[in-house]
């Protein structure tokens, strides 16, 4: 057998000589991990983080028909289901919205309905206030697909229009108009249905609570090494000089911390998962989330998340290179852009700048890649960054464990 | 049959080594004394190969080693101060990790070769971190001595043992020595000493022969 081989058989032997701390302390950093996600959940999605939003209306004098038009949209399933519309006078809105009890507040024109019939399309000023909040953030977006909506249903009537013309039937442009008007209204009145069947999640395309599971993992993933934290530190000057005469250099020696850690990191992965699994059918059968099938299925996406969670603590352990620094760095580094990749809270209510970090922070690359586990959907984009966080954790290792010292 | 001809070795601007040059025949013993930080243990890393030297040539058995790490891996056994080990796993595997050879070989050195002289063939599976400082250090030699190299090279091999230890393992050189091999080796103690037949003190990066037998106080005067 080649002298990389054995060496490599003996760093996997090392590493799991590890497998019972690494199970305690999965044990109790799964407690911890689960217990502040739980808090950070409840503090985003309660009622008493995200309450009610209050949005005030400035309204043109005597336009009846804007007020009936506001009064429709508020009565919108969506609409009516978080935001609270009180009409109000608009030096009275800019008191408010800077007091704070106001996220939002609607200016809206002269004319507006319609404006919105012949085309004009006048704009309707929606006030915010500078250190919007998610209640202003969410508002936001409601209206801007509220726009989209009305944008949709003009490009109809247009489109209609041309036609019309096409055909040399200018003068059937105003019923079908009114008729098309009519077909539109009695297909996006009941709109309830859809709102009730799309249900847009901050936390994209899984369920707010399997996010968070997700979440957990991988910060439970990245803890998980503090146990094995002597398996990480780098080999003495005495031995890397050994290693290397018999031709063991950086390059092989980081492959097998990397295959030794990410190995035990997916063993006590697939024993929790199985454990998981049990504790649920014993106790929560009813709660229908069998994703043992998806343990079976997604294992290699699963096996290159922990590789590439190895990788990314071996590069922590060799920059602070003793036993100590190392479990610091790890708690520090992991948890702070574990934050930045939005894994306590999602990333689109972290401020703009933050936001466009979160992709390349390693937490959100691992997050992806176990949705792509659960979810059997291959993203070649969610694998290849996965695999890149490896190679970059490899390299960097390498180079690192290569240093002669 | 070692030669060693105008190695030289700088770090920085700071000169170790200088011009050194000597040889080693089979059934040699030879001690490299000096003050604390003189170069010595550079000196054994560049006879191993695990330090470059920045000029000169050493040649094995007529092999030129320098640029050749193949050479340094065949012909030299190298035991440092510290010991290179794996602590949390076997003596076995260790051995394992630098043996040369079939396992079936391996067996065969636990229950006869060097392993089994220094007295560690029977502990296979012990985990290293639960052997003394001695057994370690026999071990160590063991490892070094997997690739059933000709040349030997020791630095401070006795350095925190006990008695006992240090008798054991100086008999083994001695039949090593016997059987027509080379052995290098530094030290600061007289008794591991006698075991040489050619001695140098190494001073100012330059090698200096004195004679063998040469007294404690007369040998730390030449430091």
């Amino acid at each position: 057998m080649s002298v990389h081989l054995i060496f490599w058989k003996l760093e996997l032997k090392r590493a799991f000589l590890r497998f019972p701390q690494m199970v305690a302390g999965a044990t109790v950093l799964l407690f911890l991990a689960s217990a502040v996600a739980l808090l950070a959940s409840r503090a985003l999605y309660d009622d008493a983080a995200v309450g009610r939003v209050a949005v005030g209306v400035v309204m043109p004098e005597d336009d009846l028909l804007a007020r009936q038009m506001v009064t429709m949209v508020s009565s919108l399933d969506s609409v009516k289901s978080i935001c609270d519309f009180q009409y109000i006078e608009r030096p009275e809105g800019l008191k408010k919205l800077q007091a704070g009890e106001l996220y939002a507040v609607m200016d809206m024109p002269e004319g507006l309905l319609q404006g919105i019939m012949d085309g004009s399309n006048p704009s309707v000023r929606i006030l915010f206030p500078s250190d919007a909040g998610p209640e202003s953030r969410i508002f936001r977006e409601l209206t801007e697909a509220g726009a989209r909506t009305l944008s949709a249903a003009q490009a109809g009537i247009y489109g209609g229009n041309e036609l019309c013309r096409r055909l040399g039937r200018e003068g059937e442009i105003p019923e079908m108009e009114r008729e098309l008007n009519e077909i539109f209204l009695s297909y996006s009145l009941p709109r309830e249905h859809y709102f009730r069947h799309m249900l847009v999640k901050a936390t994209g395309d899984v369920e707010t609570k399997i996010f968070y599971a997700i979440s957990v993992f991988v910060l439970f993933l990245l803890l998980l090494a503090i146990p094995a934290s002597d398996y990480l530190l780098p080999f003495s000057p005495v031995m890397k000089k050994k290693l290397k005469l018999a031709g063991i250099g950086g390059m092989s020696r980081a492959a097998g911390r990397i295959a030794g850690l990410g190995s035990l990191f997916f063993a006590v992965s697939l024993l929790m998962g199985v454990v998981a699994w049990g504790v649920k059918e014993c106790f929560f059968a009813a709660a229908g989330y069998g994703e043992l099938s998806s343990l079976i299925t997604g294992w290699p996406m699963l096996l290159l998340v922990c590789l590439a969670a190895a990788s990314f603590v071996s590069v922590l352990y060799q920059i602070a290179g003793s036993l100590l620094g190392g479990t610091m760095l790890l708690v520090l580094a992991a948890t702070a852009q574990h934050f930045l990749a939005g894994g306590f809270l999602p990333a689109v209510f972290l401020p703009s700048v933050l936001q466009k970090l979160a992709p390349v922070m390693p937490s959100a690359i691992l997050i992806d890649g176990i949705k792509v586990m659960l979810t059997a959907d291959w993203e070649l984009m969610a694998c290849g960054k996965v695999l890149l966080l490896l190679a970059v954790g490899f390299v960097l290792t390498a180079v690192m464990e290569g240093r002669e010292t | 049959m070692l030669e060693v001809k105008s190695v030289c070795k700088a770090y920085a601007k700071h000169t170790v080594l200088s011009d050194i040059t000597f040889t080693v025949s089979p059934g040699e013993c030879v001690g490299i004394v000096g003050a604390n930080g003189c170069g010595k243990t550079t000196l054994l890393s560049i006879l191993a190969g695990a330090v470059r030297a920045d000029g000169g040539s050493i040649r094995y058995h007529g092999r030129e080693a320098v640029g050749s790490p193949r050479v340094f891996d065949e012909e030299a056994a190298y035991v440092p101060q510290e010991n290179p080990l794996i602590e949390e796993l076997t003596v076995r595997d260790n051995l394992s990790l630098w043996y040369r050879g079939s396992k079936k070989r391996m067996a065969e050195d636990l229950e006869h070769g060097p392993a089994a002289m220094l007295g560690i063939g029977e502990m296979g599976k012990k985990p290293v971190r639960t052997l003394s400082g001695g057994m370690k250090k026999r071990l160590s030699i063991a490892c070094a001595l997997s690739n059933h190299a000709s040349v030997l090279i020791l630095d401070e091999p006795g350095a925190a043992l006990d008695m006992e230890c240090k008798a054991d393992i100086r008999h083994y050189l001695e039949e090593y020595k016997k059987a027509g091999k080379s052995i290098i080796l530094t030290s600061h103690e007289m008794q591991e000493l006698s075991l040489c037949t050619v001695m140098y003190v190494l001073k100012q990066g330059k090698l200096h022969q004195v004679r063998t037998g040469t007294d404690e106080r007369e040998l730390m005067g030449l430091f």
